[in-house]
């Protein structure tokens, strides 16, 4: 394990303790203390994982993901902030964040979100390396190694995480999953306190992949159970 | 009746205007008169020495009893010219001491036989004009006239009498002149009248706008619930005085209520300080307890002590953690701003999702799902808050449930709404609790004392809150077998 860590963080107690607990596990991390020391990490060389408060004096945490993002779509992010409320925002398309921990938050849990980050795009990688043939169902395409989805001949778009989401829910076809299960095979984590962003991308893959989002025939909902993809889409 | 105070204003300023011009109207008027009375006269001052000296056989016999022979054809003559001249004009013959001695006109008509000789005696010393003398037809109202003494007639020891001419007729000569201009100088007036006021009108309109927007300004000021409607009635100065009023009472009001605010802030602060103290004094305990002090590591008993001591602290920080994040959140939820992040969403998948969350956390008691599948019910609304709404009513249900019971959660629609309720089988709510979720009051305003000191109740507050914000409620249900139903409602989405 030598993947290389930014942490951008103004108070100097939880980088200290973050900066024992992953270094602890193995990890080289570089700290930042303010906005603009992140900015000029973050030009300087590529990351494995970056970790930001999204409070910093300078340039904000969420103006420095949102930066990032704009540039490179697939190193991790994983917000640290205070307001819980904040997580819908972070994770949904506006900063397209990877993961959010609230503060007070656990070491233990979040070098246990670092390790899934860093597993997650390692699968990756690993999956685009081995060029996997397309998936089909109804008028649908999805095209794992270029990871884009085409209805018709026509790109759908999607996000990362959407793109992961179905691919996984067309793979394991005709199988019931928990949101449980869902987060921690595709998200990687626990994500303790926001899984409702399961229930978010749920949503907006309806809206893309159902002839009625209102009336899902293919990501159905098995009451007490979870959610199952039909391919041809379920009787109503 | 005039309303505003503009109008009132301007009414009030025709009043003062009118009076002033009428008063100049008169000044105007009577000095007119007067210098057109005076023109009559200096016009007409020499006319009676002039016929004086051509006509000096005037009063030759009149009342002397001397040869007049000459008399009555001069007079014929004189007649005729001034009558020419101005048909109004009345010509007398006077004596020495003012009788009148004749009249050149229609005989009889001279009422008043004497005529007061010191308006003539002054006419003739040159006194200032105009002068008024007696009406030899009985008139009561002075006239203006031009006079003459007659030349000493040679061999008559009688001191010589007066040509005495009135020249204006009773009432004004030049009245019927005088009507046309005086008509329209009114109609000027009038039109310079309309023309300054409806000026004023406007100017005193833009003047007291402000005032207009001062009251709507006062009464605009304070929370919205505690403004009375707005005052309209009576003129802008009287509806700013109410206005005044009104936010004096409200910022009394308001001033109190911030009063008892500050003591409800001072009484949860220090709630907050107990709830905090409890976990951190027996954190700090157990940290000192695993410090350096404690140094047999190779003592079996010894380690297992550091664990039973670690575990301990982890679960006094996990206290303080979940004390504040519930602080923050109410806190966030409290403000008034605060607006939520609304998405259309299947409520029956969250309910469903957030219990299967409690079912894989091995503490009991358990929770499961109970009643009918719902089938599809959605809801626009914020995904985080409804979740950590429902994940509080399930928390609490477990944490005061009996022990080995089980948590039953479901979901059924009820007209336009969602009911979500958790049941429990714990000794149920406490009354004060009971009656505020029942009366819709606000579980934090004011806070409920807790029995053992601190805040308690913040996940129920948290959840109030949550289902106030998406237009629903939380309410007790009732329990016949014991224990608490709690029903969570929202709204669904059309």
């Amino acid at each position: 394990m030598n993947e290389r860590l930014l942490l951008v963080e103004d108070d100097e107690a939880i980088a200290a303790t973050v900066r024992l607990h992953l270094e602890g596990a193995g990890f080289r991390l570089h700290h930042e203390a303010d906005g603009s020391g992140g900015r000029d990490a973050l030009d300087r060389q590529r990351w494995d994982l970056v970790l930001l408060d999204g409070m910093l004096p300078g340039v904000d945490g969420w103006d420095l993901c949102r930066q990032l993002r704009s540039r490179d779509r697939e190193v991790p992010v994983i917000m640290l902030s205070a307001r819980s409320s904040e997580a819908h925002r972070v994770l949904g398309l506006e900063l397209g964040a990877d993961d959010y921990l609230a503060k007070p938050f656990s070491m233990l849990e979040l070098v246990a979100r670092v390790r899934a980050q860093l597993r997650r795009v390692d699968a990756w990688r690993a999956q685009a390396s081995a060029a996997l043939p397309a998936l089909r169902f109804g008028p649908f395409e999805l095209d794992l190694t270029r990871r884009r989805l085409l209805r018709n001949g026509s790109e759908v778009p999607l996000t990362l995480r959407e793109h992961d989401l179905l691919s996984f829910l067309v793979r394991h076809r005709g199988q019931a999953f928990s949101r449980s299960e869902l987060l921690s095979r595709v998200w990687g984590a626990g994500f303790d306190g926001y899984e409702h962003t399961v229930n978010s991308h749920i949503n907006r893959l309806r809206a893309k992949v159902e002839d009625d989002p209102r009336e899902p025939r293919r990501i159905v909902t098995v009451w007490g159970l979870g959610y199952r993809f039909e391919p041809e889409g379920a009787a109503p | 009746m005039m309303r505003s105070f503009a109008a009132r204003l301007a009414g009030a300023m025709l009043l003062a205007m009118l009076s002033y011009g009428l008063f100049v109207a008169w000044l105007f008027h009577h000095q007119a008169l007067r210098l057109e009375h005076e023109g009559l006269q200096r016009v007409a001052h020499g006319l009676a020495g002039h016929i004086v000296r051509q006509w000096p056989q005037l009063d030759a016999g009149a009342g002397h009893g001397g040869s007049g022979h000459e008399a009555p054809a001069a007079r014929e003559a004189v007649l005729a010219m001034l009558r020419v001249v101005n048909p109004a004009v009345q010509v007398y013959v006077l004596d020495a001491d003012g009788g009148v001695a004749a009249y050149l006109g229609e005989p009889g008509m001279v009422q008043t036989p004497r005529v007061d000789l010191d308006p003539i005696r002054r006419f003739l010393a040159a006194g200032a004009l105009p002068l008024r003398g007696t009406d030899p037809m009985g008139g009561s109202e002075g006239r203006l006239f031009s006079a003459a003494m007659f030349p000493p007639r040679p061999g008559d020891s009688r001191p010589p009498g007066y040509l005495y001419i009135v020249l204006d007729r009773p009432g004004g000569v030049t009245a019927t002149d005088r009507v046309p201009s005086g008509g329209s100088a009114l109609v000027v007036v009038a039109l310079g009248l309309a023309v300054t006021l409806a000026l004023a009108g406007f100017a005193l309109l833009r003047l007291t706008r402000p005032l207009q927007k001062l009251a709507r300004t006062m009464n605009a000021m304070g929370p919205q619930a505690e403004r009375g409607p707005t005052t309209t009635t009576g003129d802008e100065v009287q509806v700013l005085q109410r206005s005044l009023m009104d936010m004096t009472s409200r910022l009394q009001t308001q001033q109190d209520a911030e009063r008892e605010q500050a003591a409800r802030h001072r009484e949860t602060l220090a709630g907050i300080a107990h709830d905090l103290r409890t976990p951190l004094t027996a954190l700090h305990g157990h940290l000192e307890a695993l410090g350096p002090a404690d140094v047999a590591l190779n003592d079996p008993g010894s380690l297992d002590r550091r664990r039973r001591l670690h575990a301990s602290a982890l679960q006094q920080s996990e206290k303080v953690r979940r004390l504040s994040q519930q602080l923050f959140e109410l806190a966030t939820l409290q403000a008034t701003d605060t607006v939520i992040a609304r998405e259309r969403f299947r409520l029956d998948e969250l309910v469903g999702d957030t219990v299967q969350k409690f079912e894989l956390d091995p503490q009991a008691p358990g929770v499961c799902l109970a009643g009918d599948a719902p089938g599809r019910v959605e809801v626009a609304g914020d995904l985080q808050l409804v979740e950590r709404a429902l994940t509080n009513l399930i928390d609490n249900a477990r944490r005061h449930g009996a022990r080995d019971s089980v948590v039953r959660v479901g979901l059924r629609r009820e007209g336009g709404l969602a009911q979500i309720w958790v049941d429990d089988q714990g000794p149920g709510l406490p009354a004060e609790l009971n009656a505020r979720l029942q009366r819709g009051q606000s579980l934090r305003e004011p806070p409920i004392p807790h029995p053992r000191g601190g805040m308690g109740g913040l996940g129920l507050a948290i959840a109030q809150r949550v289902a106030l914000l998406h237009g629903g409620r939380l309410r007790p249900l009732p329990k016949p077998d014991g224990g608490t139903r709690l029903c969570l409602e929202l709204p669904t989405a059309g």
